[in-house]
């Protein structure tokens, strides 16, 4: 199959697959909780139902938190785009260059954190503190995280680095712990338990909803389809590392073309249900106890970077 | 003509043309001549440029450009290195040039023409001399008229506080200037007259001792000058005092001509730099880009936030430099040339954001007639055009993709995976602390940036000059929107761009540019790619917009405020934006918090009046630097005593040293 067709095909299922993944965690999650759940394909109505409404716009505002909505979504489809969910070696998969990726993550939450200061209000205000703190203190767990997988597969692309997944994790235990940090990072870059709480109503606990407040109709459908893009890259990325099958590549034929889908709802689905079961079991942390959440996935990613170095040399 | 000669036209046609601007300026009274300065100022600028990247895109061998009779017997010359450092200091020049027609004319109270026309024209005249000297007495004669010119200019507007940056500058760049000067005679076998050329050779005769002494001199007088922590005291004083243009010169350029002179001193006298060196400055580079770029996001000041950043920014190039010496000593050239070719990306990319920031600084502080961020605000709707380069410009200066800055990251990130691979456990150790450092100081720069540019220009305003503000007229935006569209073309132009990064210039390496690019592979593409994905993927958002829903009404209405009206002093501030910084690295940024209650009554001590005092700690300049001259002071005051005003005393005194010469000259 053509790599760009692939590109396009993984692009268009992520974004058809992502309102669905958030589905699954609030059913799942309301399932825990002994409560029966909204059903399934909510999220899509909300979108399409949003999409129609009147748009209100704050008269604080300025042009910044109309292109921000655009521009987060931007890069919630690039990072969709770009890296190994349901193909490897797709046309775009050179762009999965471990820096690039965490730059154009690093974007959508700056243009979310602009929006967020745009509006004037001090719930904005202070939702965009957290995340421009969340986002910062992140990077450097993210980078070395990355570098640990460049380091043991040879390759700066986490195209690249799904080489040494499923079981070149078993034949390496000494990445374990940076498996461990990108799902702390996951959780941070996606504004979830412990880090922050998506089905708050109370404003002053909020992060990412906090940022979002001022948007109504269309904007905030993109905002939200923005987030729900990036859940779902992240849930597929780690689904990919631990469980890398189903994947098309540009030598398989149209038969692996059904099984993708497959593949990658049933990663969306198993990652969703153990995120539902983190956020059930869990409280969430103090803003002010985060620097032990940073530091803490940072030295495991730097473990896990240590023991591969190591573990060239012998 | 051939290229050569068109490039050495072009160049000294530059100098002549600002030290014409230099003479002109002194006549700044008159409007008229005042015209034929600014055209002076922007012809010479722009004959740079030309002269420049001829020299470059024609890959021309080292021109020698004027007599050998001026300048000490050590004619003007221009080779790779000093080409792409006058390329850089041009463009900064002509920027501040187009700026500096209008806002000199505007800010005349603050600025006195007299005094700031020639001195900018001496800054800009000075630069270009120190990047096109060939011989060590030239260039510490233009380095000292660099010196000097900006010492005037920081306190160009009079105020005692600028006054105060502009001695402590002065201070610390007197003590560079000493060191240089004693380095560079040393490494010349005490002749001030010695050329690039003759250095070399006479450095080899020194003995290992004297070599080591001359280095650290070297490097020190250059570290000063460039803003290197911990000498970098005088820095966010300084920079932020001088007029905007002057101080996107300062920032933009002379921190660049002082790295230029680290580069050339190093590679004529030490090409093979000891590892101990590279250690060194990769630390105190890397430390002091942690601390910058912390302070910069606790300052509060436009300017001064913008010079912490340029500290920060610094402090990452020694960092690459340090890293790139590591990497050289253990055999890695072509690794070595990817860092060093980073640093030089950097280094460019910097100098056009960073200008481009500063001008926007000062066509904010023109507007609003304040740069306190606390007192701005909901300026992209006032000034659309300033805020679309600004905010370019920020992303630019957080690093972020696909900006020129970005590349300089993407090239030392290749060069530190490919230090892991090299089982060099120096290597394998500095690439560590690389890596986790610049993640750290990235994360953090990027926080810095959006904070300088969200309370700017975003949100309501804090204050009446933010709300009375307009779009400030072309020639102050004009130049901010050409740097925000020069540093992305920086880094969208890349693969086109690369060859003029001088690497592998005059250090002896095997394997040159063209390898370490190899090295790379796509790298250079990466960014011109991603930003393609990116368009790509916005017009498929915009198409999502428009395909699942109509068109929508828009209604405008006050921003949610809970049943109580609202206004922007209850805003986030920029101080509370970056509260959790503060807090999570308080072991770093060091407060003093003074809390004093007294009861009202004194029956009674549950109800009381409380003060609280908050502010950072001294930091440096009260833990090292104070401590200094109170030395210094001391050991003067002690001297003092010999002037006692005996005339007895003083002829004893001339007496002996008479003696004492004649006994060591004996």
């Amino acid at each position: 199959m053509n790599p760009a067709i692939l590109t396009v095909v993984q692009t268009v299922l992520v974004v058809a697959l992502a309102p669905l993944s958030a589905g699954i965690v609030r059913r799942c999650k309301a399932l825990l909780q002994g409560r029966q759940g909204p059903p399934l394909l909510l999220p899509y109505w909300t979108i399409l139902t949003l999409m129609r409404k009147e748009v209100v716009l704050s008269s604080s505002t300025s042009w910044v938190f109309r292109a921000a909505p655009f521009a987060v979504l931007t890069t919630s489809l690039v990072s969709a785009a770009v890296l190994p969910l349901l193909a490897r070696g797709a046309a775009a998969a050179p762009l999965s260059n471990l820096l690039v990726v965490a730059g154009v993550w690093m974007l959508g939450a700056v243009f979310l954190v602009m929006a967020g200061l745009d509006s004037a209000s001090t719930f904005g205000g202070m939702g965009a503190s957290r995340e421009m703190t969340i986002s910062a203190f992140l990077e450097p767990a993210l980078l070395v995280t990355f570098a640990a997988f460049a380091v043991a597969s040879g390759s700066l692309t986490v195209d690249g680095m799904l080489s040494v997944a499923g079981a070149g994790l078993a034949a390496r235990p000494w990445l374990l712990p940076a498996v461990a940090a990108l799902a702390l990072v996951a959780l941070g870059e996606n504004a979830r338990y412990p880090v922050d709480n998506p089905a708050t109503h109370l404003e002053l606990t909020m992060v990412h909803e906090a940022m979002v407040l001022e948007y109504s109709g269309p904007y905030l459908a993109l905002m939200e389809l923005a987030s729900m893009i990036k859940l779902a890259v992240f849930a597929l990325l780690l689904g990919n590392l631990v469980v890398p099958a189903g994947l098309l590549t540009p030598s398989s034929g149209l038969a692996a073309l059904a099984v993708a889908p497959v593949a990658a709802f049933l990663k969306l689905g198993g990652v969703m249900a153990l995120l539902a079961l983190l956020e059930s079991s869990m409280a969430k942390l103090r803003f002010y106890g985060l620097p032990e959440y940073f530091f803490g996935s940072l030295f495991l990613g730097l473990t896990s970077l240590a023991l591969g170095l190591f573990a060239g040399w012998l | 003509m051939t290229a050569a000669t068109l490039s050495s036209a072009a160049l000294l046609t530059a100098c002549v043309l600002s030290a014409a601007a230099a003479i002109a300026g002194v006549f700044a009274g008159n409007r008229a001549i005042r015209r034929v300065y600014h055209a002076a100022m922007i012809s010479s600028a722009l004959a740079g440029i030309l002269g420049a990247t001829v020299f470059l895109a024609w890959r021309l061998p080292p021109v020698l450009l004027g007599g050998s009779a001026l300048f000490f017997g050590a004619p003007l010359a221009v080779d790779r290195l000093s080409a792409f450092f006058l390329l850089l200091l041009h463009i900064v020049a002509a920027m501040a040039a187009w700026f500096g027609s209008r806002y000199t004319e505007d800010e005349q109270r603050h600025y006195p023409l007299r005094a700031v026309l020639p001195l900018t024209a001496v800054f800009v005249l000075s630069m270009q001399g120190v990047l096109l000297s060939s011989g060590v007495a030239a260039f510490l004669l233009f380095w000292e008229a660099m010196s000097l010119s900006a010492f005037f200019l920081v306190m160009a507007d009079s105020e005692e506080e600028s006054r105060q940056a502009a001695l402590l500058y002065l201070a610390i760049a007197q003590f560079g200037a000493g060191a240089l000067l004693v380095g560079s005679g040393m490494a010349g076998a005490g002749s001030p007259f010695a050329t690039f050329g003759t250095l070399r050779a006479s450095v080899g005769l020194l003995s290992p001792g004297a070599s080591t002494l001359a280095l650290a001199l070297v490097l020190f007088a250059f570290a000063s000058k460039a803003g290197l922590a911990p000498f970098h005291a005088w820095l966010p004083e300084a920079h932020p005092r001088a007029p905007s243009h002057v101080s996107a010169l300062m920032s933009g350029a002379m921190l660049k001509v002082a790295i230029y002179g680290l580069i050339r001193f190093t590679s004529v006298c030490w090409p093979a730099l000891p590892a101990a060196w590279g250690i060194t400055l990769l630390v105190l580079g890397l430390a002091g880009a942690v601390v910058a770029v912390i302070y910069a996001n606790i300052a509060r000041d436009l300017k001064r936030i913008l010079a912490w950043s340029s500290v920060e920014n610094v402090g990452l190039a020694f960092t690459m430099f340090g890293f790139q010496v590591l990497l050289r000593r253990g055999g890695w050239s072509a690794l070595a040339d990817l860092a060093l070719a980073a640093m030089f990306v950097h280094l460019f990319a910097h100098a056009l954001f960073k200008t481009g920031l500063f001008l926007g600084a000062g066509a904010i502080i023109h507007g609003t007639h304040t740069g306190r961020i606390e007192m701005l605000g909901g300026l992209a709707s006032r000034m659309p055009r300033l805020s679309v380069g600004a905010l370019a410009l920020s992303l630019a200066a957080a690093a972020l993709p696909p900006f020129g800055s970005f590349v300089a990251e993407l090239m030392l990130l290749q060069s530190v995976i490919g230090a892991f691979g090299t089982h060099d456990a120096g290597a394998v150790v500095a690439g560590v602390s690389v890596l986790v450092g610049v993640a750290f100081v990235s994360g953090l720069a990027v926080f810095a940036m959006v904070r300088l540019f969200s309370f700017a220009f975003l949100g309501e305003p804090r204050a009446a000059g933010a709300r009375a503000a307009i779009e400030p007229p072309a020639a102050l935006h004009g130049p901010v929107l050409t740097m925000a569209a020069g540093v992305l073309s920086l880094g969208l132009a890349f693969p086109w761009l690369s060859p003029l990064v001088p690497v592998g210039f005059d250090i002896p390496s095997p394997t040159g540019v063209a390898a370490s690019m190899a090295l790379g592979g796509s790298l250079p593409w990466l960014a011109p790619a991603l930003a393609l994905a990116m368009a790509a993927a916005c017009v498929a958002a915009w198409l999502l917009r428009r395909v699942l829903g109509p068109a929508t009404r828009v209604r405008r209405y006050h921003t949610w405020d809970c049943g109580q009206p609202i206004d922007a002093t209850m805003e986030y501030t920029a101080t509370g934006f970056s509260a959790p910084v503060r807090f999570f690295l308080r072991d770093i940024v060091r407060a003093e918090k003074h809390l004093v209650f007294r009861p009202v009554v004194p029956s009674n001590p549950w109800i009381r009046q409380g003060e609280m005092e908050f502010r950072k700690a001294g930091g440096m300049l009260a833990g090292i630097y104070f401590p200094i001259a109170r030395l210094i002071e001391g050991m003067g005051a002690w001297l003092k005593q010999l002037q006692n005003g005996v005339i007895q005393f003083y002829i004893a005194l001339i007496l002996a040293t008479l003696l004492l010469t004649l006994w060591v000259a004996l």
